[in-house]
């Protein structure tokens, strides 16, 4: 077998269920490959070596016991640090929360571990998941497996990072305004914001209670999708969540693509905040494969994509301000510079101001529902361009991305890989789906990486084995329509 | 455009930041201040914020 840290927890978890790979040796597998090669990242700030050691000897006697828990038995993840841990620090990446130590586990956490994962460690964020790829905080900020001078976008930086590098097989992000999809981007793999409601947020680290979203980080939308069937649970301790009834996340064979009505919501990426011309050429070259597969395809109006951005702006600092009043107040030295500027912006808003942000987000809602009648996915790229030198955030935060809007509409939204630029970095695609459509959403991302040959290639970080994933998959060109 | 001088703002809310990072800051509050335009004006005098909050039956 090639190197177990590329295989796919799909792979991984017929292997582990067939007993033909061994989840103790699976994760000392990680913990080596994360000794040897996260210096170069930074992607963990806490590797639970001897709790995931633990965890995956216990894993491996009940699976030779006869008693395989499910697909994610085994299977060694990573969770952001704001997912609270019991026992174990949740920091928020913040000297505020640096002795932070949870009584309980997240919903989710807990979830996962009782699916069987093994949790290798805290990845690192964006302080409390907004400051920034920041250097003044406790901990140095992530880096980009594919060129680590560059950035691997946020908030969920360590985990996406952590999963495109093979330093674990999936991973916890959290999304207030693109933060899973935008690393999920920039380090070439899979991410979805579910809708909102359908992953708990209880014991995740709030930031904006009404635009925060949890969701898996994975190599591809399979992984996702597997991921998602232990997630996706009505959890009464969360005020948001929903109970939309048992949803099947098992991935189709290869047809998702045929009848799929597909809405290109164009003036996003063409007229509203213009992306590179690479990042539409991949875009174009999805269209055509989605038409190969039996889709049809068509443009569609959405509102503006700045008066999503006003909108999310409006409604998730006064959010954010709410939260982390008394720490600006109080102890301002405790935050980092980007955290504590980004933050006290929300001091500023009117009251009126977010109601009635709220009030015009009711309408863009029945807008889009209106729109999505006559298609079954939105797609657009992610992100605008290829990843970024690290350290130029002010440049990026004026930055107008295509996540946002998914945020203020609560709707499904996944970044998978659409390819490369000449120079072998990640482009992205984001497709869309209506509320509670989440599977559909992870069938056409699914459909997607199958019929083009992208999921093929991992980062090479100095120091580490091959860079191409799993079993017999082979090098291609690392350029777009390849 | 709010018209009340920018430090003034700051210092109602309780907040002191050094002085290197309130340039930066006052770009934040500029933007979100002139977001704040296309929220205002007339509205449906019943039109709803989007809203969570929702009531389930008492167990019995």
């Amino acid at each position: 077998m090639s190197n177990p840290c590329f295989l796919t927890i799909a792979e991984a978890s017929r292997l582990i269920r067939a007993r033909r790979l061994s989840p103790v040796e699976l994760t000392n597998a990680y913990l080596d490959r994360i000794a040897a090669l996260d210096g170069q990242l930074n992607s963990y700030i806490l590797v639970l070596r001897e709790q995931a050691l633990a965890g995956a000897r216990e894993a491996e006697a009940e699976i030779m016991a006869g008693r395989w828990k499910g697909p994610l038995h085994g299977i060694p993840i990573a969770l952001k640090d704001i997912y609270e841990t019991a026992g174990i620090p949740t920091t928020g990446h913040s000297a505020l929360f640096r002795d932070h130590v949870p009584a309980e586990d997240a919903t989710t956490v807990r979830l996962l571990r009782e699916a069987g994962v093994v949790v290798l460690g805290k990845t690192a964020t964006w302080e409390f998941a907004i400051g920034g790829p920041s250097f003044d905080l406790p901990w140095p900020p992530a880096r980009n497996p594919w060129d680590t001078a560059l950035d691997p976008a946020g908030s969920s930086s360590g985990s996406g990072a952590a999963v495109a590098a093979g330093l674990c097989m999936g991973a916890m992000g959290s999304d207030t305004g693109g933060s899973i999809r935008s690393p999920s981007a920039w380090n070439g793999i899979a991410g979805l914001k579910p809708t909102y409601g359908l992953v708990s947020r209880r014991g995740v680290l709030p930031l904006s209670f009404t635009l925060d979203h949890a969701g898996p980080m994975c190599w591809t939308s399979e992984d996702c999708a597997l991921m998602m069937q232990t997630l996706a649970a009505y959890d009464p301790l969360d005020p948001g969540s929903a109970d939309p009834g048992p949803i099947d996340f098992t991935m189709a064979s290869g047809k998702a693509l045929a009848g799929l009505r597909v809405g290109v919501v164009r003036h996003f990426f063409e007229k509203d905040a213009p992306a590179e011309p690479e990042v539409c050429a991949a875009l174009e070259n999805a269209l055509t494969v989605m038409r190969e597969g039996g889709a049809t395809v068509r443009d569609v109006t959405l509102a503006p994509l700045d008066l999503y951005y006003d909108l999310c702006g409006l409604i998730m600092s006064p959010e954010a301000y709410a939260i982390h009043e008394r720490g600006l107040t109080e102890t301002p030295e405790l935050y980092g510079a980007l955290a504590r500027q980004r933050i006290s912006a929300g001091a500023l808003i009117k009251g009126s101001d977010y109601v009635n942000a709220l009030r015009l987000r009711a309408k863009l809602v029945a807008q889009a529902a209106e729109v999505m009648r006559e298609v079954d996915v939105l797609v657009t790229p992610t992100r605008h361009g290829p990843p970024e030198p690290l350290g130029q955030f002010d440049t990026i935060l004026g930055r107008r991305f295509y996540t946002r809007p998914f945020n203020v509409l609560g709707l499904p939204a996944l970044s998978v890989c659409s390819g490369f630029t000449g120079a072998g970095l990640p482009l992205s695609l984001q497709i869309a789906g209506r509320p509670f459509e989440d599977a559909l959403v992870l069938r056409v991302g699914d459909a997607f990486e199958k019929a083009t040959s992208y999921r093929a290639i991992r980062p090479a970080l100095k120091g580490a084995a091959p860079a191409f994933a799993g079993g017999e998959a082979g090098p291609v060109p690392a350029t777009v329509g390849s | 455009m709010n018209k009340i001088p920018f430090a003034m703002r700051l210092a109602a809310r309780g907040l002191s930041l050094p002085a290197a990072e309130a340039e930066c800051l006052e770009k934040l509050v500029r933007d979100l201040d002139k977001a704040t335009e296309i929220v205002r004006g007339d509205r449906p005098y019943g039109e709803e914020p989007l809203s969570a909050f929702r009531l389930t039956p008492a167990a019995v």
